[in-house]
């Protein structure tokens, strides 16, 4: 079961197949009933897991060019050093128990995510206004405060978090369930739906919408269905900090992309030879090459090498069927990998023991590239090649990558898709949705179930 | 084969697509642009517009051959506004009412332009607002609408019924927002046109005007392709306009016009 980040629906990027009957105005009421092939994670603490939009807001928000727009925050400044910033909070927000939204009360969720990143920083906070200072600059500091890991929220007593959204928890089973309920307070507008019910791992098709995982199983939709599926945003790469780089680079001419993208994958994918998708970067296209098997065995042929396990994440199919492809490709210059499955707790850790590879999902957490690159430099234990990364010229950003596929720490095979089966009779307020870099984006509050 | 013959009956529907005849035109008229939605604009005389937005009034004034912002006040409402924001404008006495789910707001244009909000949902007409909520209720029918006119109601569950919940043929492919106008075709008639908004297309509204006899709609005018989906149509001072809010997909902005019913014959 792979876990996932729970913003899988506010921050997934999905391509409109179908819209709202038409002039028909958005209906009130109603339970969106929702079944996941794995369970999402709802602690905010988790490297890139966080409190999704629907329950916990941040302070700001990436529009639609990947600019920065206010959410809870309406005014921001900055000294021209980029040490001190100072946020003017929205008035009249409250918790979803009813207590306001105050600059004291953001301030513990603001030093949890902003202290990984920057180190010492400080939250001044009085009234509505915030200001974080810190010894370093901070230039990216909005992109940061945009991730929703850096959700404002607090814990309640009896549910886990209690945040700021449109929707509040009412239960949460981990593993199993998690309900929603709409929040009559909401600052911007009760959403439509009374509650949201999600079960995970359940895979009965009786829900109004459902995951449709890559990988063998397929799943045919009732008559009336529609599908929609995200930009390609999930990488799965093989990683291994500890490992011959030689052997990596052997691993990276030999390993044959496209079976894995079209055949294992049922095209819900792209195969990948970059580290962030063509959509994103807009260079990846640079990075493609084709298999060299001579080239690879000769690379094997001068190393010493027994058996190599190749773990991947227990119970996910999809990495499975990669792993024992991989493994095949493998075998045909003389390597022999070993297919194991592992149980692990956090996917997003690329790190290994015994220099043993991994096979790893590494969603994207936002569209800005360079932080995403960032994250991966630091995933791999090269965070100070980014240091030298100027997110406004992307020549930076394309020698980072570069450089970090020529260290051969990470070897990119597919970015995937994340595919959902719609019932009819849900449907989006917005009849054509806004593109949001070069997506489609989908929030649970402008979801509506027709009568 | 031979004598053993089976008959099948279907169910059939007098199709409401096919015009018997097309004989009013719709004009529309485009009087306002703006990037946030506009919920109702009503035209206090020829030189003067009021602009009702989800948190402000804008007073418009003719400045040579276009509209200009006189003056703007904000609404202070005791909720937040519904994720499908609505609003109604009407004139009083002396000065403009705004009617929004959850409060009613008094204007005035004199000594200064200001509009006060109190929580509660007011009558107008025989309709108020419900509070968190896109529809209207009324105490003459039960069940919540989205809109009314020439005695129809487009219900919130989708159907479009009269007073007495007898469904009204013909009306399958109705939206959510009607108004009653005046048949330009019939002088001194009772409301007899409805203009609607439906189409065929996901993205993109059109309006039509129907009449209704015996519980029956039947098309009297083509359909008027729209640049996107309608946000807000009612019926405007002149029983033969209706003011029509549309979100225009290729501009982005929200565009409030009039829509002016003509005798095509």
């Amino acid at each position: 079961m792979r876990p996932r980040a729970w913003c899988w629906l506010a921050l997934s990027s999905l391509i409109v197949s179908s819209g709202s009957p038409a002039a028909v105005r958005p209906h009130y009421g109603g339970t969106l009933t929702v079944e996941l092939s794995s369970a999402i994670n709802l602690n905010p603490a988790a490297a890139n897991t966080g409190l999704s939009m629907p329950v916990a807001e941040t302070l700001v928000r990436e529009g639609s060019n990947a600019e920065i727009k206010p959410l809870l925050a309406v005014a921001w400044q900055h000294d021209p050093d980029f040490k001190r910033w100072r946020f003017s909070l929205r008035p009249k927000v409250a918790f979803q128990d009813g207590e306001a939204l105050t600059a004291a009360t953001a301030v513990p969720s603001l030093l949890g995510a902003l202290k990984p990143r920057y180190g010492e920083v400080s939250i001044e906070a009085g009234g509505q206004a915030l200001v974080i200072e810190s010894d370093r600059a901070m230039p990216d500091l909005l992109q940061e405060l945009a991730l929703t890991d850096a959700a404002i929220f607090r814990k309640g007593d009896t549910v886990p978090y209690i945040g700021t959204g449109p929707f509040r928890i009412t239960a949460w089973e981990p593993g199993r369930r998690l309900t929603l309920a709409a929040f009559e307070d909401y600052w911007n507008g009760r959403p439509f739906l009374d509650a949201v019910a999600i079960e995970f791992g359940a895979g009965r098709g009786r829900a109004d919408l459902f995951d449709i995982p890559a990988g063998p199983a397929r799943r045919i939709l009732p008559e009336g269905w529609v599908t929609w599926s995200s930009q390609p945003e999930i990488l799965v790469a093989i990683a291994a900090a500890g490992s011959d780089p030689a052997l990596l680079q052997a691993l990276a001419l030999l390993i044959d992309r496209a079976p894995i993208g079209n055949v294992l994958a049922q095209h819900k994918g792209e195969t990948a030879f970059g580290l962030l998708p063509q959509w994103l970067s807009g260079y990846a296209f640079l990075f493609q090459s084709s298999p060299d098997a001579f080239r690879a065995k000769q690379l094997v042929s001068q190393m010493r090498l027994g058996t190599i396990g190749l773990t991947y994440p227990a119970n996910d199919l999809f990495l499975r069927s990669v792993a024992e492809r991989v493994a095949l490709n493998a075998r045909d210059v003389g390597l022999s990998l070993q297919p194991a499955p592992q149980l692990v707790s956090n996917v997003f850790s690329v790190s290994s023991a015994n220099g043993a590879l991994r096979l790893v999902e590494l969603p994207l957490e936002s569209t800005a590239a360079a932080h995403e690159l960032k994250r991966i430099a630091d995933l791999v234990g090269a965070g100070g090649q980014a240091d030298q990364l100027e997110p406004a010229k992307p020549e930076t950003l394309y020698q980072l990558e570069r450089s970090l596929l020529e260290g051969h720490r990470i070897i990119p095979l597919v970015h995937l898709r994340e595919t959902y089966g719609i019932a009819p009779r849900v449907h989006f307020q917005t009849r054509a949705p806004a593109r949001a870099a070069g997506s489609f984006a989908l929030h649970l509050e402008d979801v509506w179930l027709q009568p | 084969m031979g004598d053993n013959r089976q008959i099948a009956m279907l169910p059939w529907n007098l199709p409401a697509s096919v015009p018997a005849k097309s004989r009013v035109a719709i004009t529309r008229k485009v009087l306002w642009t703006q990037p946030g939605p506009i919920l109702d604009i009503l035209l206090v005389n020829p030189d003067s517009e009021l602009v009702l937005s989800a948190d402000q009034l804008v007073s418009y004034g003719v400045d040579g051959d276009k509209w200009s912002p006189a003056a703007t006040a904000s609404l202070l409402l005791p909720r937040p506004v519904p994720r499908d924001p609505r609003g109604r404008l009407s004139a009083t006495a002396d000065g403009f009412r705004a009617y929004l789910p959850g409060a009613t707001c008094e204007g005035s244009f004199q000594p200064q332009f200001k509009a006060v909000c109190v929580p509660g949902n007011t009558n107008w007409a025989e309709a108020r607002w419900v509070t968190d909520r896109n529809w209207l209720e009324s105490d003459s029918i039960k069940a919540p609408f989205y809109s009314t006119g020439a005695g129809f109601f487009a219900m919130a569950d989708g159907h479009i019924q009269d007073r007495a919940g007898r469904l009204l043929a013909g009306s399958e492919s109705w939206g959510s927002d009607i108004a009653g106008l005046a048949d330009p075709c019939v002088p001194g008639a009772t409301a007899a046109a409805i203009v609607i908004a439906s189409s065929a297309s996901v993205e993109r509204d059109e309006v039509r005007v129907f009449e209704t006899a015996s519980g029956q709609a039947s098309p009297i005018s083509d359909a008027v392709p729209l640049p996107g989906p309608v946000t807000a149509l009612w019926p405007s001072g002149s029983e033969r306009e209706a003011t029509l809010v549309v979100h225009n997909l290729q501009t982005g902005e929200y565009e409030a016009s009039r829509l002016v019913l003509a005798c095509s014959q």
